[in-house]
């Protein structure tokens, strides 16, 4: 890294834990990934489908920022977009004080080992034909780290730090539950002692009786190791277990981001508190006293953006100047705690809340 | 459809076994299931993957098949007619009719290649005879009723001409063609975000009281079930470990396995930070059919007993029942706080 400060120790070792600083680790500016819509039988390019239209977030050293959103926000695509798994199509991605764009291909490939990525599915993310050891190494394979014997060590080092035993290393993935399996993934994605880790989904796939133990895990790792997450996902209880920050996307934006606790009990987007008010309550009681923000439709289609305020169709603060004007993100918080909001209404708000006022219980808005 | 309706039972499963015989050994699914369903109520099953929610409802509707190794025994009483017992013309005619079923993806369980219209009207037709204009009119009916826009154009289109949450709508309006009095509803949101999870339910929620159905619904989600149902089965390896009104469930569980899983999600209000607690170990391997509580290996409460002796679905008060040797010290919260050995 160009930056001396970043006391790195060479992996396997581990490195100092550090505390949250204020520099940035990862600075996102305006991030953009379009993929081409082709038709007809030449394939002719007749548009793009803005998956991410222009995303700008940053993560200090040792922090955990949550990205929530539905089915084709496009948080996925931003997590593989800011690995370059996607090569982005503008945009910058500065990692420690470098822009990845900027990087050759072997250069990536040396700060690749500094950011690591958890897939969803660990039946699909792990090869069935390699033993637990093989997945484990290949990251180090991959870098060229150290010989067969420390590697082997490395191995061990990584089963025992997420909770495995040794002798799983010589199985197969077919012999391990989904949890398990899992926890294969992080121990891969940790082999190269990353700073900092995109987790995507990392518990969408298990069953709720194994989720805790793997949402544990991540949270004592991020302790242990000081690893900083961009954690995906759209079970909005469990990013509120684990993040720091919340940055909430919709068709393609960021439409709201700011402090976990700021967002879930003052959300200052529609979408937001709409979202909020729809997740279900394990609590009967409240869920009985609970009135929902049902929203009208489905999500735009990246291919075809409505004008104005992307949310507008669905928004039931919506005015003319929503369908005219696509609003900035802007600060309505305060300079220790900025938050952010995409919305000209936003003080309005309010009137979308019921007279309990206690978060996401909201007034019921209109069904198609 | 308005008549007061008494606490009669419409669907009453009597001890229901269900196995799968595979070349790695017998799949114990599911180990004898009781309950009953009244008229218009709500239910829910609910466990995790391997609990055997699916399967009991696949077997009440007489969706597996013999000859790929499925068994089942006991009783499936629709209105008193057993479905296990009847032949498949005989099931073919009740199913759709009487008892439908959906379930969670809809991207497979509609036909790509045909229209909308179609694959409604076949429905519709297949049972009730009805002309061909007939079908149509009804299929409009139909997608009107589960909130589908601009009904009558788009009955020419195709199923992927919809989105995932229209596509569950159209599930839902095939399901409901004929009026039946129970539906099952197989995890019918899973695949579906939250904002469009929450209209859907909605919308099953609003059919029930309309058209006087009673739902079981089979699913995962404890936040779910809270908002949504009168009575919950909680099933683990097969059984059911616990039966409960929806708010004694989650005040307190009589079952370590419910009360469990009920820790292991966060608290809404949770504020960052603290561990979860875990349900140690992992889910049971249904080709062994252990004599002991399934739940024991797992279980921080175990005694020896639990180990000698499989404990019974024990009626306890106010209508509910657990299959706990220690249920009576769960109710007095006695084990609320033992640690872990």
């Amino acid at each position: 890294m160009t930056d001396g400060t970043a006391p790195t120790t060479d992996f396997p070792g581990g490195r100092e834990t550090r505390e949250p600083g204020s520099a940035p680790l990862l600075e996102v500016r305006d991030l953009r990934k379009h993929f081409p819509v082709r038709r007809g039988l030449l394939r002719r390019t007749v548009g793009s489908l803005r998956a991410v239209d222009g995303v700008s977030f940053t993560i200090r050293e040792g922090e955990a920022l949550g990205l929530v959103g539905e089915s084709g926000c496009g948080k996925s695509t931003t997590g593989r977009a800011i690995l370059r798994l996607e090569e982005p199509t503008a945009g910058q991605i500065v990692f420690d004080g470098v822009d990845l764009r900027a990087l050759r291909a072997d250069a990536l490939r040396r700060t690749r080992r500094d950011m690591q990525m958890i897939f969803q599915d660990p039946h699909a993310s792990l090869d069935p034909r390699l033993s637990v050891a093989s997945i484990v190494a290949e990251p180090l394979d991959v870098q060229g780290w150290g010989d067969r014997d420390a590697r082997r060590e490395r191995v061990r080092e990584l089963l025992e730090l997420v909770g495995l035993e040794p002798y799983h290393a010589e199985r197969y993935p077919h012999a391990f539950s989904g949890g398990q399996r899992q926890r294969i993934g992080i121990a891969r994605a940790l082999a190269t002692s990353p700073r900092f880790i995109v987790a995507d989904e990392p518990i969408a796939a298990l069953d709720v009786s194994i989720q805790a133990q793997v949402v544990n895990l991540l949270a004592d790792l991020k302790d242990r190791l000081g690893l900083t997450y961009l954690f995906i996902a759209h079970d909005l209880s469990i990013v509120r277990h684990l993040s720091d920050r919340v940055a909430v996307m919709y068709a393609g934006r960021i439409v709201e981001l700011g402090g976990t606790e700021a967002v879930f009990a003052d959300a200052r987007h529609p979408y937001t508190v709409a979202l909020l008010s729809a997740v279900p309550v394990p609590d009967p009681e409240r869920e009985s006293g609970r009135r929902r923000l049902i929203l009208p439709g489905d999500v735009p289609d990246p291919a075809d953006p409505p004008p104005g305020c992307r949310f507008h169709p669905r928004c039931p603060l919506a005015t003319a100047l929503c369908r005219r004007e696509d609003p900035e993100l802007r600060d309505v918080g305060s300079v220790e705690a900025p938050h952010l909001t995409a919305c000209h209404h936003t003080e309005r708000i309010g009137s979308l809340m019921t007279d309990r006022g206690d978060g996401p219980d909201i007034t019921h808005g209109d069904q198609e | 459809m308005t008549s007061p309706r008494r606490a009669r039972p419409v669907l009453e499963v009597v001890d229901l076994m269900t196995r799968f015989h595979t070349e790695q050994g017998v799949v114990h699914a599911v180990n004898g299931v009781s309950f009953s369903l009244t008229e218009g109520e709500s239910m829910a099953i609910v466990g995790e993957s391997g609990s055997g929610k699916s399967v009991t409802a696949l077997s009440i509707m007489g969706l597996l098949v013999r000859t790929a190794g499925a068994e089942c025994r006991g009783r499936a009483l629709l209105d008193g007619r057993d479905l296990l017992a009847l032949r498949p013309r005989e099931l073919a005619r009740v199913r759709g009719k009487e008892i439908a079923m959906i379930f969670q993806d809809p991207v497979t369980s509609l036909n790509p290649v045909l229209t909308v219209g179609r694959q409604l009207g076949e429905a519709v037709l297949h049972h009730a005879g009805a002309s061909r204009a007939e079908a149509r009119g009804r299929s409009v009916e139909l997608l009107d009723l589960v909130g589908i826009p601009n009904a009558r154009g788009r009955l020419s289109e195709y199923p992927h001409q919809f989105s995932g949450g229209q596509r569950q709508r159209i599930m839902i309006a095939m399901a409901l063609a004929l009026g039946p009095r129970v539906l099952i509803a197989d995890e019918p949101t899973t695949a579906l975000d939250v904002t469009i999870q929450a209209q859907v339910v909605e919308l099953i929620g609003s059919l029930r009281q309309r058209l006087g159905m009673a739902v079981l619904w089979i699913t995962h989600d404890l936040g779910l079930v809270a908002g949504l149902v009168d009575t919950v089965l909680v099933m683990y390896a097969g059984r059911i470990v616990e039966r409960a009104a929806v708010r004694d469930l989650f005040e307190r569980p009589l079952h370590p396995y419910t009360k469990g899983l009920l820790q292991a999600v966060p608290a809404w209000n949770d504020t960052r930070g603290g561990r979860l607690r875990t349900i140690d170990g992992r889910p049971p391997d249904l080709r062994s059919a252990p004599k002991h509580c399934a739940f024991a290996p797992r279980c921080p409460h175990a005694l020896d007993r639990c180990w000698a002796e499989r404990p019974p679905l024990q009626e306890a008060d106010g209508g509910r029942a657990s299959a706990c040797w220690r249920w009576r010290e769960l109710e007095g919260a006695a084990l609320a706080r033992e640690p872990r050995p």
